[in-house]
């Protein structure tokens, strides 16, 4: 558990003003005003709306007009304006190993570039390499590691050069879900030393790991701010329908999705969950007299992360 | 002091470090040793110094060589035999049945034809001189016609042996011819070129070994520019090959990156040059008994300062060919961008060329801008040796080059980090 007095450690604030980031000419990210802080802040949004370019215009990756800058503030209230080659690292969406030599010679070069010892994998970086699971993976070359072990190989390195911002790119594509979940708790208990920005698709990890979101839409700012804010914004209610049981749920699931094919709907047990701008509790209720449901329960609930960018993603493809 | 650190942190991993630093150290060693071997013989054989060619001469006198041996065997050559064939065309002796290394000439009086200039002609190439209307040999002559026809290898040798004795024979007569231009030679002193009524001095004296001087030199400038140019891009290419430039760029930030590179293709130049210099230098010693330096006749501090502004000049031109590369690699006409620099290299010479062989007022000022133009500049400037050049115009020469390297690195390295997606 998070203790108060760590929550207030790692405050990252990203500032942005009149952004533009282009590919060649090819606009990719325009971002009037930004203005968000938080210890984990998660940009989410569809294929394509610049969550990628996002982070790597943050890194000075890319050439951009207009101001951006992150600063983190400490417990103390200092403020830093954190420079990515002294205070951040990067996790690419692929991961990155060199594919002709070992994981170990890999990890080497990076603890002499960042830390000016290859050793220091061996001694306080060591924990890193232990925690992430990569000890076995050390005497094999960059080529023949998997997708996921790339990704915990390029994760160990940057939690070695000790950043006091770590930036993920898709952390969790290509991990199966023990995997996943792993890597959400060892971030989860790296965000207590350091800032973390991760763009992801996987809504229920960013739930758990995330407290502010960023929504990108086409290059813009959808949506920005806390969870259950953001949320919000995206969808305004969540209706879950409680039946009496799993088959009538599952029945009416399939058969409410043709009635109400502007709103989101998923069943989970005995529950059909709702979500939508245009839902209100008498549309639902008469549905339900109407097709003849017996007992029912209908509760109005807080769109949660998942269910919210879900419908933002369907309303975009309609 | 970043960009060292990773540069070296880079050539520790070791296939960057075969790549970037073995494979030039032993490619300049090999080409040195090759193209000195080569140009030593050349000078050898073309040292046309009176003694040095009777010495050669002299050498020749011995008639065991591979050509006799094969047309007369190990016997002692002997004078040819000569066969006139008469009536029904059938030879007169068994010895004078058609021979392998025998030749021919058609008459139609084979009975009367004056021989002895044949005889003379072909000497001791031949085993026997046939004189016949229509007999076949591995060479016939043919005077009616003016022909010379060969209609085998074996004719082939012996056309090629007839040459030899004729050019032993022919030699000493070079030989006093030599030696009779030594003596004006020695009369006329040291002979100096000065092109279009200016200062510039070119020795006529030494002119060849200056040539293959600058010859080697400018073998090693281009195989420097070749691989500082493949030395940048590879190791773009490595990194982005495996997913690592953006992180790596990231942590280290962009110029301290870009900076590393270009430390990298400069120890990459160095091993090379490293390998090909004192292995040149070595060999003009130790082959020609003479330094290059006094072969020369120019200052330890001329080439120290010439060589300098060989290096900042092929490095602005690697820069502009390596980031044309870059920026252009994709556009059809990026072959273009990539090797302007050379072309722009040649027009300069050609420039300048005219500058200093026209007699007009303001050449000689107009070569001196062209040579001290950076990139323009360079064709002059690798020729300098023999043209006795102005240290002055090669120290500009050297401090603009340099100052326009900086410049173009310091405005690239924002480009490349705005692009490393593309690459």
């Amino acid at each position: 558990m998070i203790n108060t007095k760590q929550e207030e450690r790692n405050i990252i604030s990203i500032e942005a003003k009149n952004l533009v980031a282009c590919y060649d000419k090819v606009e990719a990210l325009r971002i009037e005003a930004l203005k968000l802080s938080g210890r984990v802040i998660a940009v989410v949004g569809h294929n394509g709306s610049g969550k990628s370019t996002l982070i790597k215009t943050a890194l000075g990756l890319l050439g951009n007009t207009g101001s951006l800058s992150i600063s983190r503030t400490n417990s103390w209230g200092d403020k830093t304006t954190l420079i990515p080659e002294q205070h951040m690292a990067y996790s690419p969406e692929r991961g990155s190993v060199f594919s002709d030599i070992t994981v170990e010679n890999y990890i080497k070069l990076w603890c002499r570039i960042k830390q000016n010892n290859a050793k220091y994998y061996l001694g306080e970086g060591r924990k890193y390499i232990e925690q992430l699971g990569v000890q076995p993976l050390l005497s094999k070359l960059g080529r023949n590691l998997s997708k996921g072990e790339r990704r915990r190989v390029q994760t160990a390195v940057g939690f070695i050069s000790n950043p006091l911002l770590f930036f993920f790119d898709e952390p969790f594509d290509g991990l199966d879900v023990r995997q996943a979940s792993y890597l959400a708790e060892i971030m989860m208990e790296a965000s207590t030393s350091m800032g973390l920005i991760i763009s992801s698709h996987q809504m229920n990890v960013v739930e758990r790991l995330a407290d502010k979101i960023i929504v990108l839409k086409d290059g813009e700012i959808h949506a920005c701010g806390g969870v259950e804010e953001v949320s919000r914004e995206l969808a305004e209610k969540t209706w879950c329908l409680k039946v009496g049981s799993e088959d009538i749920a599952f029945e009416l699931c399939i058969g409410s999705k043709e009635v109400f094919s502007d709103s989101l709907i998923h069943q989970q047990n005995r529950r059909i969950y709702f979500t939508g701008n245009n839902l209100n509790k008498a549309e639902l209720t008469s549905w339900c007299y109407e097709i003849g449901v017996g007992e029912f329960d209908l509760e109005e609930d807080s769109p949660n992360l998942t269910d919210a960018m879900g419908y933002h993603l369907m309303k975009l493809q309609n | 002091m970043t960009s060292f650190k990773l540069a070296l942190a880079f050539i520790r991993i070791p296939r960057l470090f075969l790549a970037l630093l073995f494979w030039p150290l032993v490619l300049g060693l090999f080409i040195s040793l090759f193209q000195i071997s080569i140009s030593i013989s050349f000078l050898q054989f073309n040292d046309s110094r009176a003694a040095k060619v009777e010495e050669r001469l002299q050498s020749k006198e011995n008639n065991n060589t591979w050509m006799t041996r094969i047309v007369h065997g190990k016997a002692e050559i002997q004078d040819p035999v000569v066969c006139r064939w008469q009536g029904s065309e059938i030879p007169l002796s068994k010895r004078c049945n058609e021979g392998r290394y025998d030749a021919a000439v058609l008459t139609d009086s084979p009975e009367t034809l004056d021989v002895s200039s044949y005889l003379e002609h072909f000497g001791k190439s031949i085993r026997a001189l046939h004189i016949c209307k229509s007999c076949t040999a591995a060479l016939v002559m043919n005077p009616s016609k003016n022909e010379m026809n060969i209609y085998s290898i074996r004719g082939m040798l012996i056309y090629m042996l007839k040459e030899f004795f004729q050019n032993k024979e022919q030699g000493q007569h070079y030989v006093d011819f030599l030696k009779d231009k030594e003596k004006t030679s020695k009369f006329e002193g040291e002979v100096n070129l000065y092109p279009g009524n200016n200062p510039l001095i070119i020795s006529l004296s030494s002119l060849l070994p200056h040539l293959l001087f600058i010859f080697n030199v400018a073998t090693l400038v281009l195989l420097t520019l070749w691989l500082a140019i493949k030395a940048h891009t590879k190791v773009l290419q490595y990194f982005s090959k495996n997913d690592a430039l953006l992180p790596l760029v990231a942590s280290c930030g962009k110029k301290s990156f870009y900076n590393s590179i270009w430390v990298i293709t400069a120890a990459r130049v160095g091993c090379f040059l490293l390998a090909a210099i004192p292995v040149t230098i070595i060999s003009y010693n130790k082959l020609l008994n003479q330094s290059p330096l006094e072969t020369l006749g120019i200052s330890g501090w001329f080439l120290l300062l010439w060589f300098l502004a060989i290096v900042s000049s092929l490095s602005l031109v690697t820069m502009i060919s390596s980031v044309a590369e870059l920026k252009k690699r994709h556009s059809i006409t990026g072959f273009v961008y990539q090797y302007s620099p050379i072309v722009f290299c040649l027009f300069g010479l050609a420039l300048w060329g005219i500058a200093i062989f026209s007699n007009m007022d303001f050449s000689f000022q107009f070569a001196r801008v062209v040579f001290a133009t950076p990139i323009l500049g360079l064709g002059p400037l690798l020729i300098s040796p023999i043209a006795e050049a102005d240290p002055g115009v090669v120290f500009i020469h050297l401090l603009l080059s340099l100052i326009f390297f900086l410049r173009l690195k310091n405005s690239n390295s924002d480009w490349f980090a705005s692009h490393l997606g593309q690459i």
